[in-house]
């Protein structure tokens, strides 16, 4: 069995103008030591599929459909002790922009320190903050500024922190939302290049989630894009790079579709849906070529369709291609 | 932060530097007769001999430039001038007085930001819940009645109806207490202006509060205590409150002035022996030397209170530290 | 037009908004009409001093024996009058200082700015009370040190939204190349600006009719135009809250004071909370 297995996951917000489902029916699974790549346009939904695994979704948001099996247990479930204890202990995250994911009034090191007393209440203060420091050395950072605070280090430390701070309580699952967004190139590869060892030294599984086109397949196992809160396409980073089948996944290729928030690059003509209005059927028919009838009226499922583990969510395919 | 701490100190003597000049330039400025202005109405009541010494003493036939070197000489030696209604040399009133207006403001600034910070976490912690929405509503109500109509509700209910408290004064006057009974008199006088001030006081830092919480709530640094399992609790005090208490002391300045006006109209309603109730004194009486000189002590209180929140400021906020 | 349209529609949802609006106009309708419905004149003596509440006076009589309803309804004129007054000049000055402040920067800025810090520093009430002990007590002596003194926050205000502004007007400055200083300052800022002002206005005036009541507490208030102050002034000077006339006399101006000063705050609140989106729930 697969160590994490998500089922039509659906996470909707409540909001004045109406419910908006930012993200819809996602299904995937991510094997034990495995580097998945969630990849798509800024508003998509990854981040908060990212914030919906952790059970972090927030009044007016809600998870309002679908299973997270992590080990065989369905956290959705779970009661919230029992999840408060899930989060760090089996699934840790690398946020967005550790700029800002650092308590600014404590140092980092009593930071890292908290989640290993948290989740171990009967390690001893020495030994826990031995494993702080050597969490710190193993990211890059001197062991002995434990107890310095975050605006003495400059922003690319602190994404090591960032990083050092998932690993405290030995997690299975790490997910990494953007974690290079906003740094230097330099920078950005010394960060990547410790997400790599994640995998690599320490046997994890990481869920790399990025509008970094070049970046995701560089490092991930396997792809999985997202348009306007659907997973639209999910396979091996090779089969998909060499074989792309849906529509927007082949635009995203050709680099016709720009993921910046820029979006001025674009050349397929229309742009990402705003959720509360989104068409039914297909988010993607208006922006697509080979739109048909039955694309504006309902939904095509994700099917493996060239290979087992290939699946593309498109009516121009047809059962069994 | 020592090239910080030396603006500040630079503003604030600034500060006191021109309330001195006003001090200096509004009698001087008025119309009619200087005497009054510079002396008070009382000196109606002397002779013209008497007139004549005070006016010299003013040495209003010198350049100005040179009463104002004897001004401020006079000043910086604590010679603030006589009270001809008082019959008294004005810094011994003023030394009679502080006492009363620093124990009143500085325990209802302790109160008044304690329960402040209370209230404003928690309807922030809260936000859009009816809880969030009624403390909002209960304070903006606070903070729309007059001070010292707050004060003389309480004083009718509290002391002249039901007889719980004095109704002025800040002890028995003809009564020679000591030990205990002393401090017991002395806060059961306290009581009635102490709630009023701390009534009055208590909305700013809750708005200031609630609002600063609410956004650090929606930092990323909250999302990643829950992230790492923090229990709410941790989250709320160890995270979010120590946060949001930055912009508070900060504001801290703002706040002290705004205490020591509400002290002035407070001690005039309970008739409390303090710089406010002075001022109110000096205002009916036409007293303005003594006018003037609570006003630069209160200038230079709330100028030395703040100093004191500069310096104890690193404590809270670890960017400034070192 | 369609923006101030617009701007009704979303006020129209905040229900304190609309209690504030409901609230302020009950005491402009009573200000207005204030001859027509006090039933008497409230400098004349029309009774016996002292009286307790009675059918002819439902509030009773003063200590020089005035009406006190007519004295309180004649008073909202003068309350709401020197409050407005106050603040609209304070927020002209504001405007003005904000404006130059942030459309120039540089030194002129930070100058600006460093005399609002000082002035922020300087206990405010204390300062008004010798100004106005020295100027007198009169109608337009209160007006005067109260815009003198609160200007500041409003500048502060207005300054950081124009600082905000000035960088998009400039991008559409250099589009429309050769566009004067008059020409961006009243088609690109002053429209962001003026709905920022009314706002600030509307809470000045909640702050200018408490500085108000507070001076005219003190003996500062004009005695021959009495506002709810100095009504207040006069119940204290006698002793009302040793007797239980305070009930009539103390209660209903303190209470009239803080409801003006609710529908002033809540109004501005709501318009507070429409143009600055922080403050919007999540």
């Amino acid at each position: 069995m697969s160590l994490l297995q998500v089922k039509g996951l659906t996470t909707s917000f409540h909001t004045k103008e109406g419910t908006v489902k930012a993200v819809e029916k996602v299904s995937f699974s991510l094997e034990k030591g495995e580097m998945l790549g969630l990849i798509g346009e800024s508003g998509c939904g990854k981040s908060t599929l990212g914030l919906s695994l952790l059970r972090l979704i927030e009044e007016p948001g809600e998870i309002a459909a679908g299973e997270v099996t992590i080990n065989g247990v369905d956290v959705i479930k779970l009661n919230p002790e029992a999840m408060r204890k899930v989060r760090w202990n089996t699934i840790s995250l690398i946020p967005q922009s550790a700029m800002s994911a650092l308590n600014p009034t404590a140092p980092i090191g009593k930071q890292i320190l908290e989640a290993i007393e948290l989740h171990k209440p009967r390690i001893k203060r020495d030994d826990a903050v031995k494993k702080v420091k050597e969490l710190l050395e193993w990211v890059g950072i001197d062991g002995g500024r434990w107890l310095h605070y975050p605006h003495e280090f400059s922003g690319g430390m602190k994404q090591r922190v960032a990083i050092a701070m998932a690993l405290a309580c030995d997690p299975e699952i790490v997910i990494s939302d953007e974690s290079t967004t906003g740094l230097d190139v330099l920078t950005q590869a010394q960060v990547i290049h410790l997400i790599k060892r994640l995998q690599k030294e320490l046997g994890l599984s990481i869920i790399v989630i990025s509008h970094d086109l070049a970046m995701v397949t560089a490092i991930c196992d396997r792809i999985a894009v997202m348009y306007a809160g659907h997973l639209v396409e999910i396979g091996p980073t090779r089969k998909i790079l060499d074989n792309p089948l849906h529509p927007y996944t082949q635009g995203l290729l050709a680099s016709n579709i720009c993921l910046d928030s820029s979006g001025t690059c674009s050349s397929i003509p229309g742009s990402v849906p705003r959720l509360i209005d989104a068409p039914p059927g297909c988010h993607f028919h208006p922006r697509c070529e080979r739109g048909k009838d039955i694309c504006k009226a309902s939904l095509p499922p994700l099917k493996s369709l060239a290979a087992a583990d290939h699946q593309v969510a498109c009516f121009a395919y047809k059962e069994g291609f | 932060m020592s090239r910080f701490l030396a603006q500040k100190i630079a503003q604030y003597m600034l500060v006191i530097f021109i309330t001195i000049t006003i001090n200096f330039f509004l009698p001087r400025l008025m119309p009619g007769n200087p005497l009054i202005f510079l002396a008070g109405e009382d000196v109606a009541f002397l002779t013209e001999a008497e007139k004549a010494s005070i006016l010299e003493n003013y040495g209003l036939d010198k350049p100005l430039g040179e009463q104002y070197t004897i001004y401020l000489k006079n000043i910086v030696t604590g010679d603030f001038g006589y009270s001809y209604q008082k019959k008294m040399p004005i810094a011994d009133i003023i030394k009679d007085r502080l006492p009363w207006t620093l124990l009143l403001t500085g325990s209802a600034l302790l109160l008044s930001s304690l329960l402040g910070v209370i209230f404003g976490a928690a309807a922030a912690w809260r936000r859009g819940t009816k809880t969030d929405a009624a403390l909002l509503i209960k304070f903006m109500f606070f903070n729309s009645m007059p001070s010292f109509w707050v004060g003389m509700i309480l004083v009718a209910l509290f002391g002249a109806t039901l007889r719980w408290f004095p109704i002025f004064g800040a002890q028995k006057a003809w009564m020679p207490l000591s030990g205990w009974p002393y401090y017991a008199d002395i806060l059961h006088h306290l009581v009635l202006p102490l709630t009023t001030l701390v009534l009055i006081s208590i909305p700013s830092t809750f708005m200031i509060m609630r609002y600063s919480m609410l956004n650090v709530l929606g930092e990323d640094y909250i999302l990643m205590a829950k992230a790492k399992g923090l229990r709410e609790n941790a989250i709320k005090y160890r995270y979010a409150v120590r946060n949001a208490l930055l912009p508070v002391v900060t504001i801290f300045m703002l706040q002290l002035g705004y205490m020591f006006s509400g002290a002035t109209v407070i001690e005039t309603v309970f008739a409390y022996p303090g710089l406010g109730r002075l001022m109110f004194e000096a205002v009916v009486g036409r007293d303005y030397p003594v006018l003037q000189a609570s006003f630069l002590i209160i200038t230079v209180t709330v100028v030395l209170g703040n100093l004191l929140a500069d310096l104890l400021y690193p404590l809270v906020d670890p960017k400034v530290r070192r | 037009m369609t923006r101030w349209s617009e701007f009704w529609k979303i006020f129209k949802e905040k229900k304190l908004g609309i209690i504030g609006i409901i609230i302020l106009s009950c005491f402009v309708i009573l200000a207005v009409f204030a001859p027509l419905l006090a039933p008497y004149d409230p400098s004349v003596r029309v009774a016996a001093p002292f009286l307790a509440p009675s059918a002819r006076h439902l509030l009773g009589t003063n200590d020089i024996g005035n009406d006190i309803l007519s004295e309180l309804i004649f008073g909202t004129r003068i309350s709401l009058l020197i409050g407005v007054i106050a603040a609209f000049l304070s927020i002209s000055i504001g405007l003005l200082i904000g404006l130059i402040a942030g459309y120039y920067g540089g030194i002129i800025d930070s100058v600006l700015m460093r005399i609002v810090d000082l002035i922020l520093v300087i206990p405010f009430l204390p300062l008004m009370i010798v100004l106005a002990a020295y100027l007198g007590p009169s109608f337009w002596n209160i007006i005067i040190v109260i815009s003198i003194l609160s200007w500041v926050r409003p500048a502060r205000v207005i300054r950081s939204q124009v600082l905000t502004l000035k960088t998009k007007a400039f991008v559409e400055s250099a589009r429309s190349l050769g566009a004067t200083t008059r020409r961006i300052l009243f088609t690109h800022i002053m429209p962001g600006v003026i709905p920022l002002a009314l706002a600030q206005f509307v809470l000045a005036s909640s702050y200018a009719i408490l500085v108000e009541a507070s001076l005219s507490f003190l003996g500062l208030g004009d005695p021959f135009q009495k506002s709810w102050g100095t009504i207040l002034y006069y119940a204290q000077a006698r002793g009302a809250f040793l007797t239980s006339s305070w009930i009539w006399w103390i209660l209903p101006p303190g209470f009239l004071t803080t409801l003006l000063v609710l529908g002033f705050t809540f109004t501005g609140y709501s318009l507070e909370e429409i143009l600055n989106p922080r403050l919007r729930r999540r």
